[in-house]
């Protein structure tokens, strides 16, 4: 795909998938608090709303009024739970290579391109801790090249993690089900948002507007 | 202490705040919210353009809401300090006919600040953690009103409540919001509510006595520093564990001496301070319904005034109020000079009765023809044509010129001209419009206004750019009561000529009048040649026969005989406005009705007259 910035492209199609690892990292817990004080009081769906509406706003459930603090999410101040970040990071990263599937003016990315975008993404800090995630690039690329359905965006390796990793949120309590629950649905809704984003921000890039983008990306 | 007046504290807040029993349900009930609502358009527009609420605006819309109630004013920092953004958001969805779940979806991604501040707000409508403080208060308005409708009105002007029935009334209407309340599922203790305590049991009552609580908590320091943890207990339902709560805290003051003197003299001095009672209300509501509570413990009623309708508190058995109206005049002093004013002129009335009889004998055809009008004239006198009055066309320039002036004063207001002043000076400008098209006002009247209001738009800029208070421009005329239709002794609008340059303003009014006297002749003339020709074409006038404007119909006089007081003041009405030049020099400010009479034939007319006679 020929962008008229290639190295300003990758950077800002990276930053958008780090930002969007975060935002499903930060929404997880904003949704955790929710089941604290305001189970009866605040909508799940008028959330779901919020997050996939600002796929890329890390703190956009804010406005919903939810704070995230030692009291709210004492359960997920643990060290092995932050590892969580860096493994979404990672696990959307690992499916840069649906990517060549995009076309923008009958044009799509090349395998040099993707690669360097995963690298990229690598690069600023995600991480397949303790290999929680079966998935890797070249497996997906390999899928994507035979033209095979890939695996549906679950949450399954996040339950798994919790399980074995974060005790606190694997007892079973009103707060911690709600909380897997949520990611059951959140996981396969946020990476189909995510896709339609970064896509967006692919056409941006390959506009002739490109100045114009860069100054707001990088 | 004054029993009229109760003190009330909130949460979050060391001060007292003062209601005063009736005067502050009067006040609330009558506040005018539009300068408040203009605000909050204005900072929407300006938040619109610039993406943030003008900070400026807002905190002067938050003084004027305040200024409505006292609970406002002490929650204006907490419960009510987003209450710019409801109404800006009640404004949206009124104007672009939406939602607020639309509204919400909108600003569900937000591109600003105010985008951002639109959509927390409503988020915090639907969980439950907010409510739209400015419908609430427009509510809660009508609540009052309807609440004092109940409670006070009374079918016959002048009925006399009893304090059972007044408490009957309300109980009755307290009782209909419980029962709708109850049927709906909303049990009491959701509603509004008000505590009584005294300042050491207030809930921050550590910071209300504050210098006695230091002292206190010097003394248990140690103690206290090993106690457990209670704030946890904060964000749970503790409803059913509040005295074993209390206790906890007891035992660590539970072997507390009393202090020595000169301690227990210092907390003394700061507990008299307080008052003794404070009353604890957790919303405006139940301010509202505390109001009526101790209105009617302490039997401070409301009336309606018989003459502007509006709520009173009834100190006497006087049912006029002692509101400035805008005839400049109390109701209550309005009623009584015209009470005086009927008195004499009623008195004049009956001697005039007397004089007719003695005067013809017999009043048939014949007698009436040779009638002497002379004889009859201090009955004449008494009841003189209405005035006829012509609009005034105002040129477009001229009304350019105004609104222009208005549009100029009105960004100014609070950056060169007081909010009350320019109040005052747009009621006035009001007025003189209305004036104008009821032909109670001259054009040049209006154009010396004008001028006038240049003068102060000069001196507004002036002190705006200086960022100072404009300099008092030389007011030509009062303006300090507003004038309106009646609204001086001349029923004319009070301008710079009729106050300070006395002579030229008494002849420009003078001609007006001898023209509009003119007129009337002319017309009482036409319609007293056409009235007599249709009752009987030997009868050219008869005594007494008044004759007024096209549609007012022709009648004999029969002298005024009143029931009452009542009847005397209506009939008073009608003779003011009716009067000759001096009299309506000296007549009431009252409003004018044309006299509905209706034609009798000749019979009829002079039938009870006949009778006296026989």
């Amino acid at each position: 795909m020929l962008f008229i910035n290639e190295a300003a492209a990758i950077n800002g199609l990276a930053d958008t998938i780090i930002k969007g690892g975060v935002s499903l990292y930060n929404a997880m817990k904003y949704i955790y608090s929710i089941a604290e004080d305001d189970f009866y009081n605040i909508s799940i769906k008028d959330s779901f709303k919020v997050v996939l509406n600002n796929i890329t706003d890390t703190d956009c459930l804010q406005g919903l009024g939810l704070h995230i603090d030692e009291r709210t999410c004492a359960e997920m101040q643990s060290e092995a739970y932050n590892h969580v970040l860096s493994l979404m990071v990672y696990s959307l990263a690992v499916r840069i290579p649906t990517l060549k599937n995009v076309k923008i003016n009958d044009e799509n990315m090349t395998d040099d391109q993707l690669y360097r975008l995963y690298n990229a993404v690598m690069e600023k800090g995600a991480e397949n801790y303790k290999d929680i995630i079966s998935e890797t690039f070249l497996e997906t690329k390999y899928l994507v090249r035979k033209g095979k359905k890939l695996q549906p965006f679950t949450a399954d390796w996040y339950k798994t993690y919790i399980y074995t990793n974060v005790p606190e949120l694997a007892e079973i309590t009103n707060k911690n089900m709600f909380l897997l629950g949520f990611a059951d649905v959140l996981f396969a809704m946020f990476y189909s948002c995510l896709e339609e984003e970064i896509r967006n921000k692919m056409t941006e890039y390959t506009a002739d507007n490109l100045s114009e983008v860069e100054g707001k990306q990088l | 202490m004054d029993n009229s007046i109760v003190k009330f504290a909130v949460y979050d807040n060391t001060n007292f705040y003062k209601i005063e029993l009736s005067r502050t349900l009067l006040h609330f009930t009558e506040f005018d919210f539009t300068y408040f609502w203009e605000q909050c358009i204005e900072a929407g527009k300006t938040a619109r353009k610039t993406g943030r609420l003008p900070q400026n605006i807002v905190t002067g819309a938050k003084a004027a809401v305040g200024r409505a109630h006292p609970y406002i004013e002490a929650c204006i920092g907490t419960d009510y300090s987003e209450i710019v953004l409801d109404c800006i958001i009640e404004y949206i969805c009124h104007s672009e006919r939406i939602g607020l779940e639309e509204l919400w979806a909108r600003c569900i991604s937000p591109k600003n600040p105010y985008e951002e501040a639109i959509f927390r707000r409503i988020s915090e409508y639907k969980a439950n953690r907010a409510m739209n403080r400015w419908t609430s208060i427009v509510r809660l308005q009508e609540y009052a009103k309807n609440k004092m409708t109940f409670i006070f009105d009374t079918d016959d002007i002048g009925t006399i409540l009893s304090d059972d029935t007044v408490r009957a009334r309300k109980e009755y209407f307290d009782l209909a919001l419980s029962v709708a309340a109850n049927e709906l599922g909303c049990s009491g203790n959701l509603l509004p509510s008000v505590k009584l305590l005294t300042p050491a049991t207030l809930p921050n009552s550590a910071f209300v006595v504050g210098k006695v609580s230091k002292s206190i908590y010097r003394r248990f320091a140690d103690e206290l520093a090993e106690g457990r943890d209670l704030s946890a207990m904060e964000k749970r339902d503790c409803s059913k564990i509040r005295d074993q709560l209390a206790m906890e805290a007891y035992s660590y003051v539970k072997n507390m001496t009393r202090p020595n003197e000169i301690e227990m003299n210092f907390a003394l001095e700061a507990i008299r301070e307080n008052p003794a009672e404070i009353y604890y209300p957790d919303s405006l509501k139940a301010v509202i319904d505390l109001e009526f509570e101790l209105m009617v413990r302490d039997k401070i009623y409301m009336r309606k005034c018989e003459n502007c309708g509006r709520f009173f508190t009834a100190l006497d058995d006087n049912t006029r109020c002692d509101r400035v109206n805008s005839s400049g005049k109390t109701c209550r002093r309005q009623y009584e000079e015209l009470v005086e004013s009927i008195s004499a002129k009623a008195g004049g009335a009956r001697d005039a009765h007397e004089a007719i009889p003695q005067a013809d004998g017999n009043l048939s055809a014949e007698n009436l023809e040779t009638a002497n009008i002379t004889e009859i004239s201090p009955v004449s006198s008494l009841i003189p044509p209405p005035e006829v009055r012509e609009p005034v066309a105002v040129p477009k320039e001229t009304e350019k010129r105004a609104q222009k002036l208005y549009n100029a004063l009105y960004k100014r207001v609070n950056k060169g001209i007081d909010e009350n002043e320019f109040k005052e000076w747009s009621q006035y400008l009001s007025n003189m419009k209305r004036n104008l098209k009821l032909g109670e006002a001259s054009l040049k009247q209006y154009e010396e206004f004008l001028d006038y209001s240049d003068r102060l738009c000069k001196e507004v800029k002036l002190a705006s750019k200086n960022k100072t208070v404009h300099a008092p421009v030389e007011k030509p005329y009062d303006m300090s009561i507003p004038a309106g239709k009646n609204g001086n002794d001349t029923g004319k609008t009070e301008t710079p000529a009729e106050t300070d340059e006395n002579e030229t303003a008494n002849e420009i009014s003078e001609e007006e009048f001898v023209e509009i006297a003119e007129l009337s002749e002319k017309i009482e003339k036409k319609h007293a040649e056409k009235a007599a020709s249709e009752a009987s074409p030997k009868v050219p006038q008869v005594e007494g026969t008044v004759v007024s404007s096209d549609n007012v119909k022709v009648k004999p006089f029969t002298p005024q005989a009143f029931d009452s007081l009542y009847d005397a003041m209506q009939a008073g009405n009608d003779d003011d406005e009716d009067g000759d030049e001096s009299s309506k020099k000296q007549s009431k400010p009252v409003e004018i009705k044309k006299p509905k009479w209706e034609r009798l034939s000749r019979e009829e007319a002079f039938k009870d007259n006949d009778k006296d006679d026989e």
